[in-house]
């Protein structure tokens, strides 16, 4: 009744600090959400880690200048140093041969290193006011202030401004780069939007979540949205969605449970979500690994049918009575696979088990054994007579495309066929 | 020299050496990101070692850190190996969300206590003479830095003995496998290794700085050399110079030492780089 009563409270809205949360919260959500897909599909996630790390040493520096804690201040120097950071990685990148992830990792450590002696010469000099700077590092979610409200609201209008101007250049771009720079597109430009909105997103977000679990908040929400859908337009809207509820709920934990932080609560709802997807979405791992076993017992299934029902036609004697040991030595199976296939025959009515060691194909396995073979036979006819294709070489590609033939497709090849006899006749 | 400033010293010659060392083999093999990933995912396994063993540097924190480090980068190797999940987002948020769980956990559960949160991204060298230690002939030698002597010799050992598999699987991996060489394996036994120095190395240096102690010195040798000792020899010899200097430069203004060494390490790369680019004609 407790916790119920304090959920209730918490969607009540009547909390002014908590209003704030909530606020920089949502737009701080919408924004890392947009900008996460663009990040996630131009191959820059580990580029945001830099950014983040790098934000320290700026927002130290605007410090030491303007010697107050005024957010604008701090959000510019970060800003710059941002910038600067994304300029140290493309001129090591270009001059030496070294990886993007090692010249990431150089900028990243390098940068937070000068920052941490920042913050040793701001700690020596005295400043009553420097307490709470390093806030930057874990996030401070419950302390922001009215003013960063302003500065939330103010980055996520820059970053919809950017974004939406630019929209449609950014979707050919992020679909295909070459295409992109075929009609005109700009590679340095549509880069240097990307970079600046990241950087907006960042020097901001890392004061609701931190420098380390910045990253989570861009590339969670966007690789979870990139799993269920296909269209640019909809991933942008689940993965803006995906991060605003993440957001609200690890609000709502910290509120209910004090102890708890609001910065990591969040990351942990992101995190889960981006389980879920990865794991039960439709391009996710189990769906995939559900596939591909269904596809490989299918495609043994098959291979075995043809296997038996051409040693049926070839041996009539025996009334369909067939040798288990026969079947090997028509065509290579590994004894696993066999008993396998040959329990799949069973389970699904094409053939059964006669004596010990002998089967029998039913009226049905005779009919789809006769299938199998004919669109092996279709197959291997197209190829020959109208890709030219010499005889020993058809056989393989039949092997593949027997198992994927649509009935519709079969129909098709049957009626070219018919259609050419015919013509041969005539002729 | 007083006798915590030699093992200071000492301590931190050790952990470059072994830093760079490994990191020639995680630049070249592209996993420097590897390095960032295991100091921020074994947080979670530093923070429950401190609430079963109430200390933060104990010898329990160290091998069970170890432990979860070794298993996570084990996971995230072979994570990346499977075609079904081959997917920078799975790695990027599994880190994270560890990273993440340790810091409720340790917010749950310490609320007043002196876990010092900073010092696990900025890393404290200066208390480690301070740490338990035993004496040897009245020169106390933190255990921590009795660790790093062990892991200097096996590394060593491990690289002199291996070498050759070592520069196949640098050079390339393609090919030591059509040779029959167990890349998986080996692959393996070379991340073992890197993640347990990893995790030793950030309990004295932190989360952020044993990035550049592992990936600056490999990259400044590959700008300058080809060849696959003057490659080690060349990394080595950096991360021990700058070692020194970014010793004398926090001695001198009174600084965070590792972070003085590492931006050391940087500006030397940054500066070579600009001064080849500008004033040398290739």
């Amino acid at each position: 009744m407790h916790y119920l009563q304090e959920v209730l409270y918490f969607f009540s809205f009547q909390d002014f600090s908590l209003n704030i949360v909530l606020l920089t919260t949502l737009f701080l959500g919408i924004a890392s959400g947009l900008v996460g897909v663009i990040t996630v599909l131009n191959h820059k996630t580990l580029i945001v880690n830099a950014i983040s790390h790098s934000i320290l040493p700026g927002v130290c520096f605007g410090f030491i200048l303007s010697g107050t804690k005024n957010p604008w201040y701090l959000i510019s120097g970060g800003f710059l140093s941002g910038m600067l950071s994304v300029l140290l990685i493309n001129f090591l990148q270009q001059n030496s041969k070294v990886k993007p992830d090692a010249a990431i990792a150089v900028v990243l450590s390098f940068m937070f290193s000068i920052g941490i002696l920042f913050l040793n010469f701001i700690q020596k000099s005295g400043n009553i006011q420097q307490t709470g700077l390093t806030d930057f590092l874990f996030g401070k979610a419950s302390s922001l202030m009215k003013i960063d409200v302003f500065l939330f609201m103010l980055i996520l209008f820059v970053v919809l401004t950017l974004v939406l101007s630019f929209y449609s250049k950014l979707k050919i771009y992020l679909f295909d780069r070459v295409y992109a720079q075929t009609i005109g597109i700009s590679g340095f430009f549509i880069n240097s939007v990307i970079s600046t909105v990241l950087i907006l997103v960042t020097s901001v977000g890392i004061q609701t979540v931190g420098v380390v679990l910045m990253s989570a908040l861009l590339v969670a929400p966007a690789s979870s949205a990139l799993m269920w859908q296909n269209k640019f337009n909809n991933v942008l809207i689940l993965s803006v969605l995906f991060s605003v509820i993440a957001g609200v709920i690890g609000v709502l934990i910290s509120y209910i449970f004090p102890s708890i932080p609001t910065g990591p609560s969040i990351i942990i709802c992101l995190s889960f979500i981006a389980y879920c997807s990865f794991l039960f979405s439709r391009k996710g791992y189990l769906y995939k690994k559900r596939r591909t076993k269904k596809n490989r017992n299918k495609i043994l299934e098959e291979n075995l049918l043809k296997s038996i029902y051409i040693l049926q036609i070839e041996d009539s004697e025996n009334k369909g009575l067939l040798k288990i040991e026969k079947i090997i030595q028509q065509r290579k199976f590994a004894s696993k696979d066999l008993n396998k296939g040959l329990k799949i025959l069973v389970k699904n009515k094409y053939l059964y088990k006669e004596l010990r060691d002998s089967i029998v194909l039913t009226n049905k396995g005779i009919e789809k054994g006769k299938e199998i073979l004919k669109k092996h036979v279709l197959w291997e006819m197209y190829l020959q007579e109208y890709m030219n294709l010499k005889p020993t070489d058809i056989h393989k590609s039949a092997e593949s495309i027997e198992h994927i033939l649509t009935p519709e497709l079969t129909l098709q090849l049957e009626i070219l066929f018919e259609n050419k006899k015919q013509k041969d006749c005539l002729l | 020299m007083m006798n915590f400033e030699i093992v200071l010293v000492v301590s931190a010659l050790l952990i470059a050496l072994n830093s760079a060392l490994l990191g020639t083999f995680l630049v070249v093999n592209k996993m420097s990101m590897l390095i960032d990933a295991i100091a921020h995912a074994i947080l979670p396994s530093i923070v429950a070692s401190f609430i079963l063993f109430s200390s933060q540097n104990s010898t329990w924190a160290l091998v069970l850190s170890s432990l979860l480090g070794w298993l996570s980068v084990i996971l995230m190797y072979l994570f990346s190996l499977n075609k079904n999940i081959r997917n920078d987002g799975v790695l990027g948020v599994t880190y994270t969300s560890l990273f993440a769980f340790g810091v409720i956990l340790l917010s749950l559960n310490l609320k007043n206590s002196p876990f010092d949160l900073e010092s696990i991204l900025f890393g404290e060298i200066n208390y480690l003479p301070f740490s338990k230690g035993i004496r040897v002939v009245g020169f106390k030698i933190p255990y921590l830095t009795l660790f790093l002597i062990l892991f200097t010799l096996i590394n060593f050992l491990i690289y002199f003995k291996f070498k050759k598999v070592w520069l196949l699987l640098t050079f390339d991996a393609l090919y030591a496998k059509t040779l029959g060489v167990n890349v998986v394996g080996w692959n393996i036994l070379f991340l073992s290794l890197i993640s347990v120095n990893t995790v030793v190395n950030f309990h004295s240096v932190g989360a952020i700085m044993v990035i550049s102690l592992t990936v600056i010195p490999a990259v400044f040798a590959l700008v300058f050399t080809k060849k696959l000792n003057l490659f080690v020899v060349f990394s080595i010899v950096f991360a021990l110079v700058s070692v020194l200097f970014g010793y004398g430069l926090a001695w001198f203004f009174n600084l965070n030492i590792v972070a003085s060494i590492s931006v050391i390490m940087g500006l030397v790369l940054f500066v070579s780089l600009i001064f080849r680019r500008f004033f040398i004609k290739t």
